[in-house]
């Protein structure tokens, strides 16, 4: 019985269950495929530490999935409230709660089936499309991914799960709330805004804030970048969450009751009836605009961030690793030989070697750089380190650098900003009967070894340095190649040669920088941290939406008395249709605007953030990135404003 | 005196195929500038139906409404629009007063609505107010007010845009009798002071009483008249308890 009277009043509400439709079957759609993902065996073989990648992934789907069921919460004791006055004749017909709960709950279930129907087709594209942008970022050729049982039993459970976390609010209320509210409406008397000129205040210093917290964001993470020291980031983010609240209260509480004081604005057409119907709606929702936009720049600025890192992880790659391989001799201490022969025909057997260059590092002994810089007052400091000009010059022809010339000179080449912030230009390095000026330091070349810093010299200036490194770097024939089978493939041979076991093989495997393994290893973070962030934003978005669709619709009943009102004192269907276009699209609009602004700010700081690690092409890509989430965006907000919109059409202008 | 309304031999059916109810049924009827009229009828008599043709919210059957020389049932929606802003008056049983504007805003929102100047419409607000003596409640919102009050802040917004017709839907349903009277006292003074002419439907006897002419409303017909002439309002009153008691409807008492 009840299932059939269910399906009867779920068709009958269907206006009123639109929203909850797609919210539902967009967040299935979303889970379905997240799903698929963690359950699919080729995270298993693409991502080298599959395990985690599963584990970060099924962290973020289960807080999800929470967020989603706090908020289909709401979605349907909204739909309860909207039809509490039915319910309220069910009970003084003599039905119980108990009923009346069920048959609520069976309608709700039917529509929740229904999207689990919409949202598990729609996710099976969502699946092959992420599925897609996880190849593009693995770097692995796409084909149409197999779908997983498994993928499809969390899914439907967890939407279970999310159905009867989101039930339990609507029965706590059917529980609670009395017969003559159900009929009646609860007496709500609306809040009349105090003080509309503090709050204006509150706005304009929030504002300032804000843009405050910004500029000191971007400085500090600038001067991070160039090696400094940095403190009080968690500070300015704090600050930064709390302007984008008291921001969006303090607007919601002053700007529509300032103009209400502009006799000449508010005397134009419906302007009074608008301003009123704002002024009610905005004021009483401040806070929720307030987290709704919060929400939203988060999503705007991890969705942005997770890109533009991945954007820029091709050029950072070719700075950190300019070589194919490189072996430094020197970078641990180990016990034993390395059979660097035995190494070399692995890495012929993988990638063939075209090119081997051999360079050395000479060490005086003395801390005469580093007592100039942090780390020796650190007591971290290790002896200076220096290369010959010829070995530099010689480093740096494979890679298209311009040959240095230092005229009797040294050049400080850091490898770490920090390195960068001493005064050298007074330093004069004595060497025997020889002494060197300074000639300039340098931050811009490609990093060859690991060290903090290390200075390069006229050759004969090394004369009676002690040589500590011969290192070796490695053009290969084959520039993809299998570097992780590479590395497993030296462990294996550090392994069988040593005695020294798995720890010591590990550390000697260490010595060797293959740029293909580091590509992989950073495809697999960039991978999960990409898809992980795309998931979250879209979720976040989705759900700020939902939520400020079914505020708009929540307050359709009131709307349509007042407009009816409008009607009957002549406002013309134009009008009306002109006043209520501008009520909702202006409640939509608040916590938007914010948001959607912000990816300028993050862009400009992406596009900085890529010019100072020198990565141009990165930087060139990031407005597009911001312009495409943007635009994802405002699609999300067309969707759901452009619903809510027909439906407030619909109920309110006859 | 000149004709403000004409209506003649109005038809207007509800419902479709099998099932419709003949809810005006060849209404014909005059009012002149400056009358005071009142409709009074049994529930379903069609006397809400009428009001609501006559208010342009609902569209006639057949037959033709003329009010202030135009003809209702030819104009086109948005015509209707104009012609109920600009010409016509409302005052509602529930005050139908919006909750979220003040007092004041309330009573001028017509006027904003025909893009009247601001100096103008605070001019005639401050006229229409004090003419209905709620000049000291304007800041105030509607749940701040009584019900008398609230209706007198009706009434000025019906005649703030000096209508040609101040239509009346039940407008003591809400009321108290002490307010009831009050308020019928108002519209005698709007009808007499000035000049609006007031179609009023209502089912209580008393308060059609205070009208010039009573019209009788029973199964959509016009079932009878009676004028007020040179009677007293007790006179009238007995005459329409008499009228009311031969048509067979519930009309309330003293």
């Amino acid at each position: 019985m009840y299932f059939k009277l269910a399906v009867r009043n779920a068709k009958r509400q269907i206006q009123n269950y639109l929203i909850y439709f797609m919210t539902v079957a967009l967040t299935v759609a979303l889970l379905f495929a997240i799903n698929n993902i963690i359950c699919s065996g080729r995270l298993d073989i693409f991502v080298d530490r599959g395990e985690s990648a599963k584990a970060s992934l099924q962290i973020l789907v289960v807080t999800i999935s929470m967020i989603v069921a706090f908020v289909l919460g709401y979605a349907t004791s909204f739909l309860l409230k909207q039809r509490k006055r039915e319910f309220g004749t069910y009970l003084t017909l003599g039905m119980n709660r108990r009923d009346i709960l069920m048959i609520f709950l069976a309608e709700t279930a039917v529509i929740c089936t229904i999207a689990l129907g919409a949202g598990l087709a729609a996710g099976a594209f969502f699946f092959q499309g992420l599925m897609a942008v996880m190849m593009k970022l693995l770097e692995m050729e796409f084909s149409i991914a197999a779908y997983s049982a498994e993928g499809l039993l969390r899914t439907v459970l967890l939407t279970g799960g999310i159905f009867l976390l989101a039930s339990a609010a609507s029965a706590v209320y059917l529980k609670r709330v009395s017969i003559y509210d159900l009929i009646h409406g609860e007496k709500k008397v609306e809040a009349k805004i105090r003080h509309p000129g503090a709050w204006f205040f509150v706005t304009m210093v929030s504002f300032i804030a804000l843009v405050s917290c910004g500029i000191l964001f971007w400085r500090k993470m600038d001067t991070a970048l160039r090696g400094g020291t940095v403190d009080g980031v968690e500070f300015l983010l704090a600050g930064f969450f709390l302007s984008v609240v008291f921001l969006h209260m303090g607007m919601a509480r002053s700007i529509v009751f300032l103009l209400l004081r502009r006799p000449k604005f508010k005397s134009r057409g419906a302007n009074t009836f608008l301003l009123r119907q704002l002024s009610g709606s905005l004021s009483a929702n401040s806070l929720m605009f307030g987290c709704l936009a919060l929400l939203m720049c988060l999503a705007v600025a991890g969705a942005n961030l997770s890109f533009i890192q991945k954007a820029g992880q091709e050029e950072a790659l070719s700075l950190a690793y300019p070589y194919d391989i490189m072996y430094y001799s020197n970078k641990y201490e180990w016990e034993g030989e390395i059979p660097l022969a035995e190494a070399e025909a692995l890495i012929e057997e993988y990638a063939g070697i075209e090119r081997k260059l051999s360079w050395r590092i000479y060490e005086s002994g003395r801390q005469d750089f580093y007592s100039r810089t942090s780390w020796y007052e650190e007591r971290m400091a290790p002896d200076d380190s220096f290369m010959t000009l010829s070995d530099f010059n010689m480093l740096m022809e494979p890679l298209g650098v311009e040959p240095a010339a230092l005229d009797g000179q040294f050049m400080i080449v850091c490898n770490d900003p920090k390195a960068a912030q001493p005064d050298w230009t007074d330093m004069v390095w004595e060497q025997g009967e020889r002494s060197y000026s300074f000639h300039s330091c340098r931050t811009d070349y490609p990093k060859l070894t690991y060290l903090y810093f290390y200075v390069v010299v006229p050759d004969e200036a090394v004369e009676g340095l002690k040589c500590v490194e011969e290192s070796r770097a490695y053009i290969t024939g084959e520039h993809r190649f299998d570097g992780p089978g590479l590395r497993q493939a030296l462990w294996r041979l550090f392994l069988s040669d040593g005695k020294d076991g798995e720890e010591m093989s590990e550390l000697k495997v260490h010595a060797f920088e293959i740029r293909e393994y580091a590509r992989q290893e950073e495809n697999n973070v960039s991978a999960i941290l990409v898809v992980g962030a795309l998931f979250a934003s879209v979720v976040f978005l989705l759900l700020a939406m939902a939520i400020l669709a079914l505020k708009t619709l929540s307050a359709l009943g009131e709307d349509k008395r007042r407009y009816e009102i409008l009607f009957r004192l002549g406002a013309g269907e134009r009008e009306r249709t002109g006043a209520l276009f501008r009520q909702t699209f202006s409640f939509f609009l608040l916590p938007f605007v914010l948001p959607m602004c912000m990816s300028i700010p993050v862009a400009a700081f992406g596009v900085h953030l890529m010019r100072l690690e020198q990565m141009e092409a990165a930087a060139e890509t990031v407005p597009l990135i911001a312009g495409i989430v943007a635009a994802v965006m405002a699609l999300l907000y067309l969707l759901y404003y452009t619903a809510a919109w027909l439906i407030a059409r619909r109920t309110v202008v006859r | 005196m000149s004709i403000i309304l004409e209506v003649k031999n109005v038809t207007k059916y509800y419902g479709s195929g099998s099932i419709v109810t003949k809810a005006l049924d060849g209404i014909s009827l005059t009012v002149e500038k400056g009358e005071f009229t009142a409709i009074m009828g049994a529930s379903g008599s069609g006397k809400s139906t009428f009001l609501n043709v006559i208010s342009t919210i609902d569209r006639v059957s057949s037959g033709e409404i003329l009010a202030d020389g135009r003809n209702l049932t030819e104009m086109k929606e948005n015509e209707l629009s104009a012609f109920r802003r600009d010409r016509l008056g409302f005052i509602f049983q529930e005050y139908n007063l919006l909750d979220t504007l003040t007092i004041g805003e309330n009573i001028v929102l017509p006027l904003n609505l025909k893009r009247t100047a601001h100096e103008k419409s605070r001019e005639k607000l401050l006229q229409a107010a004090g003419a209905l003596g709620v000049e000291g409640q304007l800041d105030k919102f509607p749940r701040q007010l009584s019900g008398g009050q609230r209706q007198r802040a009706a009434c000025a917004r019906a005649i703030i845009t000096d209508p040609a017709l101040v239509l009346a839907d039940e407008p003591t349903g809400a009321l108290d009798s002490a307010n009831a009277a009050n308020l019928m006292k108002t519209f005698q003074m709007m009808n007499a002071s000035l000049g609006s002419t007031i179609l009023m439907v209502t089912h209580d006897a008393l308060m059609g009483s205070y009208a010039d002419r009573v019209l009788f409303l029973k199964d959509g017909k016009i079932w009878n008249e009676v004028h007020r002439g040179a009677r007293s309002r007790q006179e009238m009153y007995r005459e329409i308890w008499s009228v009311s008691a031969a048509l067979g409807g519930e009309t309330d008492v003293f």
